[in-house]
């Protein structure tokens, strides 16, 4: 893997899974050359270390995150977060290294007869056309939210991300800020991710995933979000709240948590902090509904953690 | 012409002009989140009037199906396009939804087998019959669930938070 790696052309695409890429070869959308890659002793499975901190290798897939009992004890925001996307199918296959990596939904980028930024293209044709699916926090030259919902969990829990180059990773790290339009991710050409660091969980925390959709399963996020918190004699002593499927990168919901941090856990005080879920955002003409949604998600969540 | 039409139909298709036109009903109970603007399809009993039932169970099924291609039509399917360049977007199952088994509700099927008996045969086609009312049935019980007319479809979430928006505004 490592010969491969280090002789493989730099338009070269990593293959795992494929759960991703093969639609997009289909598509036409990918046509550069592929390296398949195997898992590497280390890459598979989750460990322990000191503390109680797990590390997950790339190449676990996002079934056997969310099926692990101690990781969903310890981790309940990323284990329901896996078991909340895509399909039984999908999840079976598809690996974490490959979720955080995988490309965008955009169904511009996804057609193959249309240029846009991530194609080599000087514009985004969603911007002035059809972003029904778009992002309301406008963050950069592209408008397509990004995909992992992995990522947006990972981000909860102040995950760092390993690679076959680098140590130490943060989500805003691998993923950027958002200003890069023509990228999905900031990985190198050749560059691989490996394994995943959590810190140890804190002490009497709880967490919940949540995401809104028109159907009851298998469709992208109209908006997500998952948060954690611990609660200690009725008041917020942990909060943590990201969200995903509303802009180019996973958003940690600052003004939300800042409502909420050393706060009584009550109803009111909830509702006001859920409202801050849209503080920041840039809706585009037609994705104003998803404020609402993420406010409804984030509020939804916020109640559970509280009862 | 009409009359030798007819006749024509009669002697070598087996089928008769006339007066036999098919009805349906449909009752639909639904839960409406008004947070997330996602709507949970619970019940659905449809009556259909197409005279006698000549095969009982793939009828049955078919009107289920039909019920279930209903709902597709009004909570999901759309046909979006660039509105510059006229492009299909939605293309694929990915981006064009259709409802999952999640979204299949209890389907209480009635055929009402009466006043066809002047039509050649008993019975006239079940075919779209029983897909008609879905949509219209939906949209009823959501505005009776939350107070909101909803007049075009699919009734997705971003047009129902549009619309319980406005009833706040207004």
């Amino acid at each position: 893997m490592t010969n491969a790696t280090m002789t493989a052309p730099a338009a070269a695409e990593f293959r795992a899974a494929g759960t991703d890429l093969s639609e997009r070869r289909r598509s036409g959308v990918s046509t550069g050359p592929l390296i398949d890659i195997a898992p590497a002793p280390g890459t598979v499975g989750i460990d322990w270390g000191a503390g109680g901190a797990a590390t997950i290798g790339a190449f676990t897939t996002i079934a056997a995150i969310a099926a692990d009992a101690r990781f969903a004890a310890a981790y309940p925001g990323i284990a329901a977060s896996a078991l909340g996307l895509a399909t039984p199918q999908i999840r079976h296959l598809a690996t974490l290294g490959g979720n955080l990596a995988q490309r965008s939904r955009c169904w511009y980028f996804r057609d193959p007869h249309i240029a846009c930024l991530k194609k080599g293209g000087s514009d985004c044709p969603a911007r002035g056309g059809n972003h029904l699916y778009g992002v309301a926090f406008d963050l950069g030259p592209c408008v397509a939210p990004h995909p992992s919902t992995m990522a947006a969990a990972l981000l909860a829990y102040d995950a760092r991300v390993v690679t076959n180059s680098r140590r130490g990773l943060s989500i805003g790290e691998l993923l950027g800020d958002g200003s890069n339009g023509a990228a999905d991710h900031a990985l190198a050409p050749g560059e691989m991710i490996e394994s995943i660091e959590l810190p140890p969980p804190v002490a009497g925390e709880r967490a919940f995933y949540k995401r809104a959709i028109s159907r009851s399963h298998a469709e992208w996020p109209l908006a997500e979000a998952c948060a954690r918190a611990a609660i200690s004699g009725g008041v917020f002593q942990l909060i943590r709240v990201t969200a995903g499927g509303v802009a180019p990168v996973p958003l940690r919901l600052a003004a939300v948590e800042a409502a909420l941090q050393g706060k009584p856990a009550t109803p009111a005080a909830i509702a006001e902090a859920a409202r801050q879920a849209a503080s920041g955002a840039k809706p585009l003409p037609m994705t104003g509904y998803k404020l609402d949604l993420l406010e409804g998600v984030v509020r939804d969540l916020l109640e559970r953690l509280a009862a | 012409m009409g009359l030798i039409f007819g006749w024509m139909m009669r002697r070598f298709s087996n089928i008769a002009v006339g007066a036999g036109v098919p009805s349906s009903v449909q009752v639909i109970e639904v839960e409406v989140d008004t947070w997330l603007g996602h709507v949970r399809v619970l019940n659905v009993a449809t009556g259909i009037a197409v005279g006698r039932i000549a095969a009982p169970a793939l009828a049955r099924s078919q009107a289920a199906g039909s019920v279930i291609q209903g709902l597709g039509y009004a909570l999901y399917e759309a046909r979006e396009t660039d509105p510059r360049s006229g492009d299909v977007l939605s293309a694929g199952m990915e981006d064009y939804r259709i409802p999952g088994i999640a979204d299949t509700p209890a389907i209480d099927v009635h055929f009402d087998e009466q006043g066809f008996d002047h039509v050649l045969g008993g019975s006239v086609g079940i075919g779209e019959v029983a897909t008609v009312p879905t949509s219209p049935a939906l949209a009823n019980a959501i505005r009776n669930a939350i107070g909101v007319r909803l007049t075009e479809i699919p009734i997705r979430p971003d047009r129902l938070i549009s619309a319980l928006n406005k009833r706040t505004a207004a």
